[in-house]
Parts: C-alpha cells; structure tokens; sequence
C-alpha cells in the first residue's frame, strides 16, 4: 500500500508537470525532472505496488493450493526484505540520474545482480512449495504464477546483459547494440506486460473471485487452454512496439500477427472469470469487493480487445507515440490491475487477521465508483486526445517523415 | 483446543539467508569505501541500511 500511495503520486506530479510546465519545473532540482520522475512513477507502481501484491498473494496461494508450508524457511523473508531492498536501490537511483536507459529495466547492473539473486530465492521457495505439495493437483492459479515467476526470470537476465565500465562505478553498457539491442528491450518490455502484469494477475482472478463467489471455475478446461495459449503467444508479441522502425519488416508482422491471435485466449480468460458468476450475479449488488473484481476482468478484455488493435499497423501509425498509448497502459494498469489488486487484498485482510468483515463496504464502495468515473474520464480523454494529436501530426506532415524523425 | 502451527526455519536456510545478507553489506561496504563515483556511493550507503535495517 504504501508504494501504491508513493507511485501513484508521483504520476500525479509527473502529469501536473505536462499539464502546467511552468508552474512544475525546478532547473535547480534536477531530481524533480520528468525524465526521472517518470520512471520512479512507473516502477513504483508496476514492481513495488504490484510486485509486492503478487509476491503476497502468491506466498499465501501457493499455501492453501498446496496444502503445504511455503518452502525454504527463512528464505521467504529474504524474498520480502531483498525485493524492497531492490524497488528502494532503483527508486533512489533513478532521482539521482541512474539509469541504463531501458524502458522498465532501468536500473544499473548492481541493482539487477541484487534482484536476480532475491528472484532466484522467490523461485526456489515457490517450485519447492508446489514441490512437496500434499494436494496432488496443481491448480491453474499457480500454473499462472510459475509462469510469472519463470518467465520473469529470463527476460531479467537476458535483457540486463551488460557490461560494468567498472565493478566500483553505477555506468554499464548493454551487451546489444542498434536494432537487435531494441527488439531485445521490447522483447523484455511487452513481456513484462504480459507475464508480470498479466499472467501474474491472472493467477489472482483465478483464485479470489471463486474463492469470494463461493462457486468453482466456470470451466477448468477453458482456464488450461487460456494458460497454455496465453503463454505460448505473448512471448512473441514485443515487435509491436517497433513498427514504423529500422526492424525488418517481418519481424514487425510477426509481432502483430502474433498480437492479434492474443486476443482469443485472452477473451477466452476474461468470458471464464465473468462466467464463473453465473448464478451469483445478485452478488454483485451487495457486495462492492467482488463488483471491484469483475470490473477488473471487465477492464482486462477492455484492454486486451484495444491491445491487439493498436497493434495493427495502420492503426498504429496513428497511434503510437500519442497519449492514446497511456490511456490504453491504464485502462489495463488501473482498471485490470488496480481492481483485481484491490479487490485481492480486501478479500486477503480479514482472512489474514480472521476478521468477520472489512472495516467498512462502504468505503470501499467509495473506492469504487470514485476510481471508476476517475478511470473512465483518464481514458476517454486520452483517446479523444491521442486520436487527435496523431491527426493534427497527419495533417501537415507525411507519417514517415513523423516517424524517422521521432527515432 | 485450536492447534497453533509453529513455523520451524531449518537452519541450513539461516545460514543461507545470513551468508546473502552479510556479502551484500560486505559488497556495499567495499563501494562505499572505494569507488571513485559519488552516485555508486550513495546507492552503496542506501543499500547498506537497506541491509542493516531488514537484518535488525
């Protein structure tokens, strides 16, 4: 909670910096500068807010899927403190300038050293969970975090290759160059949408909102088909993000081909969330925990129907590089996330302190009509805004001059 | 009669966890006293109590 309230407010400052440049822009502090807030803004809430929500949830899983303690002992607690030992190394990095410049996978190469050895701690408490197991079945909630946790580790490792100018200073060099070294970071960048943000959370849907309807799955078959598929064609989706570039042409197709085909398996999990309501729907007027989660699964097919549509390259060439890219990031960031987030711990809380109920429903019904007309309004806007920056960019100038220029 | 369940740390886990922890004040250590670049000194400063504070 606490790196929700700090990442969140810090998009806020970086958004009145955009809004109102003049009032917002301290030459003298150059931590205060959009170039360093903005990435603190978005690792606090991707990897400290959300990291530690999927590290708490899957620990507590794992347990209750497994019947079995979590693995490793100490080792857990190493996994706590180690990872917010690295979201405080990066954050406080990134004010003072450190950065190796890759979107998402900022920090320095001490600091990925430090996670990889806390990551490889999380999954060896994980595996040997699932390991000595007393239930015989592996329930697809955790299929869905062994792949988070798996997939993770490998992006981390191949795209944070590089080279130390020296083991006693912050600068490193990446181990790629040119435009393999840009199809490696967004091979690592769409992936860390799709295994972190995605494949991590939907292990969350899978296990909170049966467990708060109080009803199974609506079909077990659908979410092993949803695993699979997901799985097999997200890792290829990362071009997407470098059409109109020096890539060559065909690996843009691929990315968009295969972002497109994302769409099916991913509706395929949201209509297997929505479903498992069926005959509980009267639930959701009374109970503002669950409605918080079914419209996160709402906003998860909202965004996964806008994702494979950007991807195409014509609509891309009106799209990217506008603010219809952010309002897309957050309608899957706030509306996905934020609510299967939210709607997780408020279910985990009183579980956790045995507690009958939440403190109060109705603040968290205040919680969710105000962040919903708030998530609303965020995207609306951004469409109406974005759609009309790529227009006015149309207007007076050819698209491909745009683009060369903007490389 | 509610069975309280004591978790036990095996204490080959504590040695592991312990020897992580005490290289990495070690390697912070090493950056603080010997590396030429203020930033890498800060971050070595931050990391430390970082350590110290979780190990306490």
């Amino acid at each position: 909670m606490f790196w929700g309230i700090a990442g969140m407010l810090v998009g806020l400052i970086i958004a009145l910096q955009l809004a109102f440049p003049n009032l917002f822009y301290f030459p003298g502090l150059p931590f205060t500068n959009f170039g360093r807030l903005r990435p603190l803004h978005t690792s606090a809430v991707i990897f400290a807010f959300g990291g530690n929500v999927l590290i708490a949830t899957s620990f507590y899983v794992v347990q209750r899927r497994c019947r079995a303690r979590l693995f490793g002992g100490a080792l857990s607690w190493l996994v706590f403190w180690g990872y917010n030992t690295f979201i405080v190394l990066a954050g406080t990095g990134y004010l003072l300038g450190v950065t190796q410049g890759r979107e998402y996978a900022e920090p320095e190469w001490y600091a990925d050293i430090w996670l990889t050895i806390v990551w490889v701690s999380y999954l060896i408490v994980f595996l040997g969970t699932v390991w000595k197991r007393k239930e015989p079945h592996i329930y697809v909630a955790n299929w869905f975090y062994l792949a988070f946790i798996t997939t993770v580790a490998m992006l981390h490792l191949v795209n944070n290759l590089t080279m130390p100018i020296s083991l006693l200073q912050t600068k490193s060099y990446s181990a790629f160059s040119g435009v393999q070294d840009a199809l490696t970071q967004w091979w690592y960048g769409h992936n860390a949408v799709g295994f972190f943000l995605t494949a991590g959370f939907l292990a969350l849907m899978y296990y909170f909102i049966p467990k708060r309807v109080n009803r199974p799955i609506y079909s077990y078959r659908l979410s092993i088909v949803h695993f699979w598929t997901l799985i097999f064609i997200y890792i290829w989706a990362g071009p997407h993000h470098l059409l109109y570039t020096a890539l060559p042409d065909w690996a843009q197709t691929l990315g968009m081909t295969f972002s497109i085909l994302l769409w099916m398996p991913s509706w395929g999990g949201m209509i297997n969330g929505l479903m498992t309501l069926s005959s509980a729907w009267d639930k959701l007027r009374t109970d503002p925990v669950l409605r918080m989660l079914v419209v996160s699964v709402a906003f998860y097919g909202m965004a996964t129907f806008e994702g494979p549509v950007m991807s195409i390259k014509t609509v891309n060439a009106l799209s990217h590089y506008t603010n219809w890219t952010i309002g897309h990031v957050h309608s899957g960031a706030l509306g996905w996330v934020g609510y299967v987030s939210f709607g997780a711990l408020y279910c985990l809380v009183p579980w956790l302190w045995k507690k009958e109920r939440l403190y109060s429903n109705a603040l968290v019904e205040w919680h969710f009509w105000i962040s919903t007309l708030g998530i609303v309004l965020y995207i609306t806007s951004l469409w109406v805004a974005g759609i009309m920056q790529g227009l006015m960019w149309r207007a007076y100038n050819d698209y491909e001059i745009r683009l060369t220029m903007r490389i | 009669m509610t069975a309280i369940a004591v978790r036990k740390s095996h204490p080959v886990d504590f040695i592991i966890v312990s020897a992580i922890w005490g290289l990495a004040l070690v390697a912070s250590i090493i950056e603080i006293v010997r590396s030429p670049d203020p930033l890498m000194v800060i971050q070595a400063w931050t990391f430390a109590a970082c350590i110290v504070s979780a190990g306490a």
